[in-house]
């Protein structure tokens, strides 16, 4: 398998242009944001509050400097909207219940998107797998999670080249067009590749001592700098803010208590009444 | 250090030994040379000397073994490899880190109880092989050069008193041998005993305490260097050459006068995202000729070879075949290639499938012919998986071969051949050469450059000297 050639990043991961901000955030920094967003648009429905986050989440986005990127988001997310109310008037046509649903109904959803890619995109653009794996080396997570996904990111640059190589083979042996797709022809060499490889790989794996004992770790960069504190700061700052000033958040507190009491009981219906109640139904005949 | 008493061993589920009557005594700081023809035993012997016979492989082991005054029957693999350090041939399959600072420390992390004893000797190996540059570089960057000397740096960085090296040159160019050879010297230096396994001689001269020459699992020669200076004695066993020949008969296909098979001008090419290759370049292949292609990693050989055999368009260009234009997919009609990576190759049931899949319209008779030049014909109902490596790879060759019209390509075609398998090769090349047709090789084999090529295209083409120029003896002394 020959690496040499091969992009160290996944398209995806292509990386941001240079000097971004974005790009010099801590992984982690990166990774919390995310994840506090996911958290924020769940608990969040107040159009408002939700548009100020996707505006602040914009910004942030916008240090990656990705902007044709960024574009084709928003266009991709306009489309979905457009989408939306287009099926919602088919549905009004057919359903009259659905008849009082007004298209800006379907504000709130986009404007939870929006937020939303807004905090993955940054990381999904900016991220390289090596920084992941070495947070988690430094976070101390076991060698038996992250050893073999380590091993299985570094081979699959090689697999793409691989099939590439595979193709080309055929093409070169006259094969064309519905030939080419035959399971046999991709998957034998696949199969006896990886074989080897992994052959090769334990081998190495055994010689370096890998299960032989608790292993130490190689000090990496501190969790902490500056930078990555103050973006740490900034972004628990806005979240803060966003939800106080979120009017509904209580209502959307309680509401999803009483849903959720309310599934309780109704589970309980389910358990105890309506399913005897149908059993019995379909006995009685 | 080493000590092998009349060693005799079978692999799991075989009944005939692949090495027998073994006796060797290696002391600390030699340097033993192990090569012979291939299948001949090496990779086994330098597999039982590392531990991984038995540990990993199984067998049959007959006779005594012993490391540092200890019987490596008793030694875990653990205990052995702390000794015993081993590098392979392709360095990239061993790599199990992503980055050249996490790859040298990753067995010492294994190893020592100390992050500072682990950060202080991975900063000292980074600085002993000059790779302080490439600390935080992907190893998907390095060059096949640049990746052997992380792989050595990462067994050196573990201190060991014994390294075994199958075959580390065969992936790569004169220079890269010679900068391994000086980093090999430096340990030797250092009292570390060094035990290799190779084809290639020349870049050893001058470092050998000791030569072993194995046979079908036999020792049929030991002793200095000079044994293989005796031609007849070489020739007898198949060894490559010591002393690697000049090139100057063979023509630099740069200019405009040379005819052309193939002929690409004006090429502009790059892969998406990733810059230019080539920029308005003329390439040609010229008729009744064998072609070198050389240069360092990553130039774009197999990128122009790709091109040349018409399995990619480029960005701008035009192609003709004997002055007559064509398109690039017309190419792969008469054009053959054998590409590395054997076993991505092949995916019949059998060899003989293989060989008749391969070669449009060939018969059995023909295609049993054709196995026959290769030294196939025995193989010829096995499924081509199981063959070993190198019969996979003269199977490959020979596939190619048996398709190729006009334009036969091969992808370093001779890593991991001995000398005899070699000079086969080359002969295929001049007779093909013979009838009228032509090849294009990329390698970094000098021996096969002088024996048979007479043009060379030596990528970039805006350099002013070849850069694979032949290693004088004297030079590779001089960086020993």
């Amino acid at each position: 398998m020959i690496l040499t050639d091969t992009s160290q990043t996944l398209p995806l991961n292509r990386p941001a242009e240079p000097g971004a901000s974005g790009r010099q955030l801590d992984v982690r920094v990166r990774l919390v944001i995310a994840l506090a967003t996911s958290v924020a648009v769940l608990l969040l429905s107040h159009p408002m509050t939700l548009a100020m986050l996707s505006l602040t989440g914009a910004i942030y986005m916008a240090m990656l400097r990705r902007w044709r990127v960024q574009i084709i988001c928003y266009c991709v997310l306009l489309f979905l909207g457009g989408l939306s109310v287009l099926f919602l008037y088919i549905l009004q046509i057919f359903l009259p219940m659905m008849r009082n649903t007004s298209p800006s109904a379907m504000l709130v959803p986009l404007l939870r998107m929006l937020a939303l890619l807004h905090a993955v995109m940054p990381l999904a653009l900016s991220l390289k797998l090596r920084e992941v794996l070495s947070v988690m080396k430094t976070l101390r997570f076991p060698r038996a999670l992250y050893l073999p996904l380590s091993v299985t990111i570094r081979f699959i640059p090689g697999l793409v080249y691989d099939l590439r190589q595979i193709r080309d083979c055929l093409r070169l042996r006259g094969f064309r067009g519905w030939a080419l797709l035959r399971p046999r022809f991709w998957l034998l060499p696949v199969i006896f590749r990886c074989l080897f490889l992994s052959d090769e790989l334990a081998v190495s794996a055994e010689l370096k001592g890998v299960g032989y004992g608790r292993p130490t770790h190689l000090e990496s960069k501190k969790f902490l700098r500056a930078n990555n504190l103050a973006a740490l700061v900034a972004l628990l700052s806005i979240l803060a803010g966003v939800l106080w000033m979120d009017r509904s958040l209580p209502q959307a507190i309680t509401s999803m208590h009483t849903n959720a009491a309310g599934l309780k009981s109704g589970g309980h219906h389910a358990r105890h009444g309506n399913q005897p109640a149908q059993r019995k139904t379909h006995a009685e005949p | 250090m080493l000590s092998l008493d009349k060693i005799t061993y079978a692999y799991p589920f075989q009944d005939a030994p692949v090495l027998r009557d073994i006796s060797l005594s290696v002391k600390p700081g030699q340097t033993i040379l192990v090569t012979g023809p291939s299948g001949g035993g090496k990779s086994t012997l330098l597999r039982l000397m590392n531990g991984l016979i038995p540990h990993v492989h199984g067998g049959q082991i007959q006779g005594r073994l012993q490391l540092a005054g200890r019987d490596m029957a008793g030694m875990l693999l653990r205990e052995i490899s702390q000794k015993v350090s081993t590098l392979f041939q392709d360095p990239a399959k061993q790599f199990l880190a992503l980055t050249v600072r996490d790859e040298i420390a990753f067995a010492l992390e294994w190893r020592e109880s100390d992050p500072r004893v682990v950060a202080e000797k991975t900063e000292l190996a980074i600085e002993t092989f000059g790779l302080a540059e490439l600390r935080d570089a992907s190893i998907y960057e390095l060059s096949d050069g640049q990746k052997q000397k992380v792989a050595l740096a990462s067994v050196a960085a573990l201190s060991p008193k014994v390294m075994t090296l199958d075959e580390p040159t065969a992936n790569l160019d004169p220079q890269a041998s010679a900068d391994l050879a000086g980093h090999l010297a430096r340990l030797k230096s250092q009292g570390v005993t060094l035990l290799i396994a190779d084809h290639r001689l020349a870049w050893l001269r001058g470092m050998v305490d000791r030569v072993i020459v194995i046979d079908h699992g036999r020792a049929v020669a030991t002793g200095e260097w000079s044994i293989l200076e005796d031609v007849d004695f070489r020739k007898s066993f198949g060894l490559r050459a010591v002393d690697l020949p000049g090139c100057e008969g063979v023509i630099k296909v740069n200019a405009e006068s040379i005819d052309s098979l193939v002929l690409w001008d004006n090429l502009t090419f790059g892969y998406r995202g990733r810059g230019v290759l080539f920029e308005n370049e003329t390439f040609r292949i010229p008729p009744n000729a064998v072609t070198a292609l050389t240069g360092p990693n990553g130039c774009g050989k197999t990128t122009l070879a790709r091109l040349m055999a018409g399995l990619i368009k480029p960005k701008r260009g035009s192609l003709q075949l004997r002055s007559n234009p064509i398109r690039p997919g017309d190419l792969l009609r008469t054009t053959g290639m054998a590409m590395q990576n054997s076993e991505l190759q092949l995916y019949q049931r059998t060899v003989l499938d293989e060989i008749i899949s391969a070669g449009a319209g060939l018969d059995i008779d023909a295609a049993r012919e054709w196995l026959g030049r290769f030294g196939l014909k025995e193989f010829a109902s096995r499924h081509p998986q199981s063959l070993s490596g190198g019969q996979k790879q003269r199977l490959v060759v020979a596939c190619a071969a048996a398709r190729a019209g006009e334009l036969l390509i091969l992808d370093e075609p001779t890593s991991g051949l001995d000398g005899a398998q070699m000079y086969a090769l080359a002969d295929l090349l001049e007779q093909r050469r013979s009838a009228g047709r032509s090849s294009l090789v990329i390698t970094h084999d000098i021996e096969l450059i002088a024996r048979v090529c007479t043009h060379e295209i030596s990528l970039p083409l805006n350099t002013e000297s070849p850069n694979h120029e032949p290693l004088e003896p004297q030079t590779l002394q001089e960086t020993l």
